[in-house]
């Protein structure tokens, strides 16, 4: 199909399921390669697991606070991904279509941080006789004892949101596995595509999706207070939990642009990915950056301006001594990169620029994740029952095991995704069929204009 | 469900002014009724300059009552012109094109009357004008700048000035329109107000651009507005509940749950009182009923944060002061109000898709809403003042005045006052937008069913 006064070409359903249950089919020389590669540095990312609990132990929390680090950062950025495909659904944007599926299978994600988190339940005291959001003790105006508190409802909470994240996937992916299936000859199951069926695969999207989101928040909250506020005397902060759910958002939309910029270079997609979604996606990112560094000094001004010399101790050792140049970067790849990269209308209208100021804000937040769970894990249990932070930890530098860690973790999530995707079509084919059929070009006056269906 | 109604362009011009070029007799009654709620507001404020600030409630610790209480209240309705003007014209909401006119003018003057209140809070007013306009003549004296008491007028009057060119840039197209349907002094009028507009291709796309490029820049400005009227509460350390980080944001968001909740009121109204069911139609209310669940709940969210961290450091000051707002009288029937009214009652309601289409419930509901959110400011500035001190004798209480309520009674008439004057000057619907909705309304056949469909320019 031929492009029309300088929109993207047309296709049909049929051309469009035919061309992706192809390529769906096959798997190229370049996919096995970096199969094997995240694979192979997911293994060392467990060795150096093995090797530091073999060293340390988890009796104290100091050595593993790059490890907590990296646990955070995937739940901040690939487990978080999915609100992309649940908000943009929701919000009834057209320009969602090629990246939701891309969304929905970073889900499977979840299964490493669940499988994470669990030694880190054993780093972290009960919340009973010190200050947390459970407010339990006998001497602090106890609300009676909660049983399993803290630990029991965080991974709670996480293993919550991974299954939500899953059933969503499932769900989605529903209908499109039948098409591939039917394709391929094979028995479709129960999915005949009834009008009731498409009604209750819209309504249990929506109705997981809002579930899914609302855990999102609350398991975020949850473990960044429990697992690094709670755990730094004196570190009262309200905007923080709010923060990392603003984060979560920020780092779910990076890694989606990001994988779409991927896919339509190296998957050779150009005709399904186009520039107007990496334009449209860029405005929300442009947006979510300037809400990062606004929840960021909503923060610091209350700090900073008391001069109060807990909360002056807590700046210091989060942004402007201990871990100052983690702050530094995470700031920096956080909000100013992105914001002077895509403050230009020329670099939001292309599909490198959103992509660039991608990289820059996941790795932003890694940075960000080192900086609070570093300086939170390097608090000794002996110290977290004190009013005030009184001695500022010294710099907690990884070491190779760290280091190890960090890039398996990573690895660890680019490997179960890439395993996924041979599960599950990795473009939804359901919704870019529908949006073929609700997008049209049409003559109006004397220029061609896209006219675009509103079906609710 | 869209409801589309096509009306020729004559019938859109005659419909939205219709009121504009000859208004009824109730609306002269409704004018001189909210006029004589402003000059009561003027004559307390009077009294008050003549007897001083003695004739209100307000004594020490609780020096900050009813008027503050209103100022925060105010700026938070203003908040509605920017988030259905600004950001749903940026997002290119379809629905928002009834609505937008309203929601500016109803910033504009909602912010006129919230930075009164300062003016009136202060007690010698003649001493304010030295705050937002300083001036050192060899006293050697100067604001202090590090205060966010002082970047309140700043940042207000910035946020005024661009709600108000906001306004006034949209209006043109429509004045030109009175200007070709009126004669004698109204025409005069209206010619010089149009400023030359021909409706040229060149004067369309600077008209368009001009609205863009101003909704961009009025966010960073509605942003920043409530969160430093916030920080006059967050960044002092001395007031138990007030030094919290999550002020800003929570104050940002629950400004505009007032202010769309506002909107809709302001709709609803308007409908009734200028017959105008063909424009503002149950899907509008549908949609913003949507929006407003949203919104409640990230509210929601920020006030659990709020409250809960506010416990988190198991302060015994802190905990006397949620005693006393959650459990002691007079405050407990008022948070329980606050909470229902603000949250549960309304988005309950809104959940159910016949609620969101019912014009008398999204009244009610719009209403509910904006007394609670006026409890909530309430709540949060009169207990934690209430509670300042740290020793028990030094604990006070707050009985407000007739003069404070007669005040804060008197700004709401004289919001609608300047609203029902506008409305009489200028059309509350933009005409422009509606012949532009219907211009890009189009069709698709999808299957067996015509769904309807938007032209997109990309």
């Amino acid at each position: 199909m031929e492009r029309r006064n300088g929109h993207p070409p047309e296709f049909t359903v049929a051309e469009y399921v035919k061309d992706l249950a192809n390529r769906h089919a096959i798997t190229g020389p370049r996919y096995r390669r970096w199969l094997w590669i995240t694979g192979l540095l997911f293994l060392s990312g467990v060795v150096g697991f093995v090797a530091r609990a073999a060293i340390d132990g988890f009796d104290e929390r100091q050595p593993w606070g790059y490890f907590a680090a990296t646990m955070a950062f995937l739940l901040t950025t690939f487990v978080s991904a999915p609100v992309v495909a649940v908000a943009f659904r929701m919000a009834g944007a057209h320009w969602r279509r090629p990246m939701v599926r891309i969304a929905e299978l970073y889900s499977v994600v979840g299964v490493l941080v669940v499988v994470m988190f669990i030694p880190m339940l054993f780093m972290v005291p009960s919340a009973h006789n010190r200050r947390t959001m459970w407010f339990q003790g006998d001497t602090l105006g106890s609300m009676g004892k909660i049983f399993g508190a803290p630990h029991v409802y965080d991974i709670l909470a996480l293993v919550a949101v991974v299954i939500a994240g899953l059933a969503m996937l499932w769900f989605s992916a529903k209908a499109d596995r039948t098409q591939i299936r039917s394709r391929a000859g094979e028995s479709v199951g129960t999915w005949l595509g009834s009008w009731k069926q498409w009604n209750v695969l819209w309504k249990g999207l929506v109705m997981l999706g809002g579930l899914y989101f609302m855990m999102l928040i609350m398991t975020q909250a949850l473990i960044s207070i429990d697992f690094s506020m709670a755990l730094v005397p004196g570190w009262r902060d309200a905007i923080f939990p709010a923060q990392q759910a603003l984060a979560s958002l920020h780092g779910g939309l990076a890694i989606t642009i990001l994988t779409l910029y991927l896919l339509r270079r190296y998957g050779h997609m150009e005709q399904y990915i186009h520039m107007e979604h990496f334009w449209a996606a860029s405005k929300i990112l442009l947006a979510l950056s300037l809400l990062w560094f606004y929840f960021w000094w909503s923060g610091f001004i209350v700090f900073w301006y008391g001069r109060t010399p807990l909360e002056q101790n807590l700046l210091d050792l989060l942004m402007f001594k201990t871990y100052k140049w983690y702050f530094y970067l995470a700031f920096g790849l956080s909000f100013l990169a992105p914001l002077l990269t895509l403050l230009w209308n020329s670099v939001r209208r292309s599909t490198f620029g959103p992509t660039l100021a991608s990289v820059f804000i996941l790795t932003g937040l890694l940075f960000d994740k080192m900086r609070v769970y570093v300086a939170a894990f390097s608090i000794p249990n002996a110290d977290i029952t004190d009013h005030a932070l009184a001695v500022l930890p010294a710099t907690n530098i990884p070491d190779v095991f760290d280091l190890m860690m960090v890039v398996g973790g990573i690895s660890g999530a680019v490997f179960l995704f890439l395993l996924a995707a041979r599960v599950v079509p990795i473009m939804s084919i359901w919704e870019m069929s529908q949006g073929i059929k609700l997008r049209t070009v049409r003559r109006f006056l004397r220029i061609d204009m896209i006219v675009m269906g509103r079906s609710e | 469900m869209q409801e589309r109604v096509t009306r020729t362009h004559e019938e859109i011009n005659s419909e939205l002014l219709s009121f504009n070029l000859k208004a009824p007799m109730w609306y002269w009654g409704l004018v001189g009724f909210m006029g004589t709620l402003a000059l009561g507001a003027a004559i307390s404020f009077g009294i008050m300059l003549n007897r001083g600030m003695g004739v209100t409630g307000m004594n020490r610790p609780v020096m900050w009552g009813l008027f503050l209480t209103d100022f925060i209240f105010w700026i938070g309705i203003s908040h509605a012109g920017v988030m259905l003007s600004a950001i749903l014209r940026l997002s290119k909401a379809e629905w928002r094109r009834p609505a937008t006119r309203a929601a500016e003018v109803l910033t504009v003057f909602s912010l006129m009357v919230a930075a009164l209140h300062p003016v009136v809070h202060a007690g010698r007013p003649w001493r304010v004008i030295y705050w937002v306009f300083p001036y050192d003549f060899a006293r050697g004296l100067w604001v202090n700048v590090r205060s966010p008491l002082v970047w309140d007028p700043a940042a207000i009057f910035t946020y005024l000035t661009g709600s108000t060119l906001f306004v006034i840039v949209a209006l043109i197209p429509d004045i030109a329109v009175l200007r070709d349907r009126t004669r004698g002094v109204r025409h005069k009028i209206y010619r010089a107000l149009a400023l030359g507009w021909r409706g040229t291709p060149r004067q369309w796309k600077l008209q368009i651009v001009a609205g863009f490029l101003l909704s961009a820049l009025l966010l960073p400005v509605f942003v920043s507005v409530h969160s430093i009227v916030s920080w006059d509460f967050a960044v002092n350390i001395g007031v138990e509940g007030w030094h919290a980080t999550i002020f800003a944001p929570y104050f940002v968001i629950g400004a505009v749950h007032s202010g769309v909740s506002a909107v809709v009121t302001m709709m609803i109204v308007l409908r009734g009182m200028f017959k105008w069911d063909k424009y503002i139609r149950p899907e509008h209310l549908d949609s913003l009923g949507r929006l407003l669940i949203v919104i409640a709940t990230a509210w929601l969210f920020f006030f659990f944060i709020e409250f809960t961290f506010a416990l988190f450091s198991l302060e015994s000051q802190e905990i006397a002061l949620r005693d006393l707002q959650v459990f002691t009288w007079p405050f407990w029937p008022l948070f329980l109000a606050f909470i229902v009214l603000g949250y549960i009652f309304p988005v309950s309601m809104w959940l159910s898709r016949r609620v969101r289409r019912s014009i008398k419930w999204m009244l009610i509901t719009s209403l509910a809403v904006n007394v609670g959110m006026w409890l909530e400011r309430f709540l949060i500035i009169i207990p934690g003042l209430a509670r300042k001190q740290p020793l028990t004798f030094d604990w006070g209480t707050y009985h407000p005045s007739i003069f404070e309520i007669t005040i804060v009674v008197g700004a709401f008439g004289f919001v609608f006052f300047l609203l029902l004057m506008f409305a009489k000057v200028f059309p509350l619907i933009p005409l422009f937008d509606i012949k532009e909705g219907q211009t890009l309304a189009d069709n698709i056949q999808v299957g067996r069913r015509s769904v309807p469909a938007l032209r997109i320019e990309e």
